[in-house]
């Protein structure tokens, strides 16, 4: 014996026809880098050196530039650190450039709270164009 | 499906006719504020409430999957884990299971009983399944995983348990009796259902006497009203529409899908505010009644329903909920290190497990050992069944107070962050938006600590007056003093730990054992 279900219309279908599309339409893996979709040069290269364990308390980030196999020194470079929490507030520092071609490093950059971070550098060109580039670090408590 | 049995309906309070079914709260009805007991009459009120959850249910789970796999960044972990847990916590303090009332997971319903109806067959939930046991071990396995996966970090698994609740909601109710999903599978539900306990509100019939003479009690089969009968399809009792007190015009309104009878309810306990009843009364005789928050938990209401494995999971969640927030302090990784050594393992989730382990059933073993105390002082003698029974109830409120004081850190931590994060959604997908992060810093970080403790140690307080009023209402004269002392202290030293555990550092690590050395 069953119970007769309700009556339902197609309509009743909608939630589940859009939940099946976005499953289909996800089922990739997690992209993992970049500041934004706002499409990336692929020419502009760009790594992002902190050591991987860190202490809470200030730190230098050291941003490497390169343009094709070219350094890229006249950049605009900032590094963000995002904790691996949602719901915590991103570090934003600017790094000028520094000693050798292509080199930048951070200003007053700090871990303000132990955990797991992930640093962002977003580098843009002086013609425009954009890199993005990212590390993860595991930063303790002093 | 045969009509399950009508609850124990207990005898009326004062013994002979009349008077109410059972004791239930009579405080102001919520219903009475102008316009809300119209607007929940309407048939689309649900689906009112719920199409923004699903709006919303939608972008987590394509942020999720397609957005910056970023924790702070993404939708998918940040509406979750901060938002949702957070006013969660908050809806069942000061209003009630709200969000179960709200929630999207039940428009699969539609989609169900459309496939369901030309399935040739429904199974019947099995009877070893009919209890809270799969619900418990259900919690504790999101719990695990939480922390053996880091879900907190990772946007794209937050999405897959978003789809997986979607996708459990509709094949149980499928295959299986309306209801089924929530009463023994949803662990969001659970967690609500146990903690709306100490919400202050409560579904209630408003003169038992109307209810003692309804013979089809349309508030748990639902009702059928049509101008013309014949056109009524016959699935629920007929209620002709002149029968019926501010009609809220023709249509088949279901009843209550987790199976509760309106005036014999003395419990939150798997009520999904939902409000059928309050559509399906015909003599509008439902109230949502406003309670003391310690009003249910001191009538020792799942005695008569589900008993001690609800019993078991309530005294469970609160050394789950302490693990919970533990996890996120200095302490945590020093256990998790020691555990290493003693046992030679690296294996984290071997350790993680261990850890599970040794809350649950050291937790579980202490508050037994509180609650046998206090039965012996009382010359209760032992019996840990009935002393479980008695005082778990007490554990109930403290565990309700530090969830909430720690998902309440976390969402006045970042509340604000919902803005950036939803122009982060857009900006990623091109949109020229500059998300001011700033803005997660809403809230001062040195009132944290005074808040959460606030909450934690109100709710300790409740447990507290419980303790006494259980003690009082058990044990006669002078025990009732003697047996409620070893509870109390149980309450304070337990409460002493978790305010020390919201005075500690958080951090936020995946890596149980940090970087090898
Ligand atoms: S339908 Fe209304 S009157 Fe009848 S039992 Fe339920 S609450 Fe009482
Ligand atoms: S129908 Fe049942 S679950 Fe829904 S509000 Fe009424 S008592 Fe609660
Ligand atoms: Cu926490």
């Amino acid at each position: 014996m069953r119970e007769r279900p309700g009556r339902t219309s197609l309509t009743s279908f909608l939630p589940l026809a859009l939940l099946l599309l976005i499953v289909l339409a996800g089922c990739r893996p997690p992209d993992a880098g970049g500041a934004s979709a706002r499409a990336a040069d692929p020419d502009v290269r760009v790594r992002v050196e902190a050591p991987p364990e860190g202490v809470v308390g200030p730190e230098t980030v050291r941003v490497l530039v390169l343009d094709g196999d070219v350094p890229a020194s006249d950049a605009t470079v900032t590094v963000t650190g995002d904790m691996t929490h949602a719901g915590m507030v991103p570090v934003v520092a600017d790094a000028p450039p520094a000693d050798a071609p292509g080199a930048y490093l951070t200003d007053d950059f700090a871990y303000d709270m132990a955990g797991d971070w992930v640093l962002t550098a977003e580098v843009t060109l002086p013609d425009g164009r954009h890199g993005f580039g990212e590390t993860r670090v595991t930063v303790a408590r002093p | 499906m045969s009509r399950v049995p009508l609850p124990q309906v207990a005898p009326p309070a004062g013994g002979g006719r009349g008077g109410a079914f059972v004791r239930q709260p009579r405080g102001p009805d919520l219903l009475r504020i102008p316009g809300l007991r119209r607007f929940l009459r309407w048939r689309y009120a649900r689906l009112t409430l719920q199409l923004p959850l699903l709006i919303l249910a939608v972008f987590v789970i394509v942020d999720g999957l397609t957005g910056r796999q970023l924790a702070p960044r993404n939708l998918a972990t940040t509406a979750t884990w901060l938002h949702y847990r957070g006013l969660v916590v908050v809806a069942l303090a000061i209003l009630g299971n709200a969000f179960c009332g709200a929630c999207p997971l039940m428009l699969t319903r539609g989609p169900a009983n459309f496939v369901k109806r030309r399935l040739p067959f429904e199974l019947r939930w099995p009877a070893r399944l009919r209890n809270k046991w799969l619900v418990a071990v259900l919690l504790v396995a999101v719990f695990y995983a939480y922390e053996a996966f880091d879900l907190w970090a990772s946007p794209w698994l937050s999405a897959w348990l978003a789809i997986a609740y979607f996708v459990g909601a509709f094949a149980i109710d499928v295959l299986f009796p309306a209801g089924t999903f929530c009463r023994y599978v949803c662990p969001l539900g659970n967690f609500n259902f146990l903690f709306a306990s100490v919400s202050p509100t409560q579904i209630t019939a408003t003169d038992p006497d109307v209810c003692r003479t309804c013979a089809d009690k349309p508030c748990l089969h639902g009702r059928e009203t049509y101008a013309d009968p014949a056109r009524a399809p016959g699935e629920r009792a007929f209620v002709p529409l002149d029968e019926v007190v501010r009609p809220n015009g023709e249509g088949s309104f279901p009843g209550c899908e987790t199976n509760l009878l309106v005036p014999t309810m003395t419990s939150n306990m798997d009520c999904t505010s939902c409000m059928n009843c309050v559509r399906a009364c015909p003599y509008d005789n439902v109230a949502l009644t406003v309670r003391s928050p310690g009003w249910e938990l001191q009538q020792a209401p799942w005695r008569r329903r589900w008993g001690l494995p609800l019993i078991v999971l309530g005294v469970m969640m609160l050394y789950w909920g302490l693990l919970n927030a533990v996890a996120m302090i200095p302490p945590f990784y020093d256990l998790a290190r020691g555990l290493a050594t003693l046992t030679g393992s690296r294996n984290e989730p071997f350790l993680l497990a261990l850890v599970f382990a040794a809350f649950t059933v050291g937790g579980g073993a202490l508050s037994l050992a509180a609650a046998l105390a206090s039965d012996a002082a009382g010359g209760a003698g032992a019996h840990p069944r009935r002393a479980l029974m008695r005082w778990g109830y007490v554990f109930v409120a403290m565990g309700f107070g530090f969830w909430a004081a720690h998902y309440l850190f976390h969402f006045l931590t970042g509340a604000a962050s919902i803005v950036p994060v939803f122009e982060h959604f857009f900006a990623w997908r091109g949109a020229d938006l500059d998300p001011d992060w700033a803005l997660a810093r809403w809230m001062p970080s040195r009132w944290m600590f005074p808040i959460s403790a606030g909450v934690s140690g109100a709710y300790a307080l409740l447990a507290a007056y419980l303790t006494v009023r259980i003690a009082l209402r058990d044990f006669p004269g002078a025990r009732a003093a003697a047996a409620m002392w070893p509870m109390l202290a149980f309450v304070v030293i337990l409460t002493a730990l978790q305010i020390l555990v919201l005075a500690q550092p958080m951090e936020m690590r995946g890596t149980l054992l940090g970087p090898a050395g």
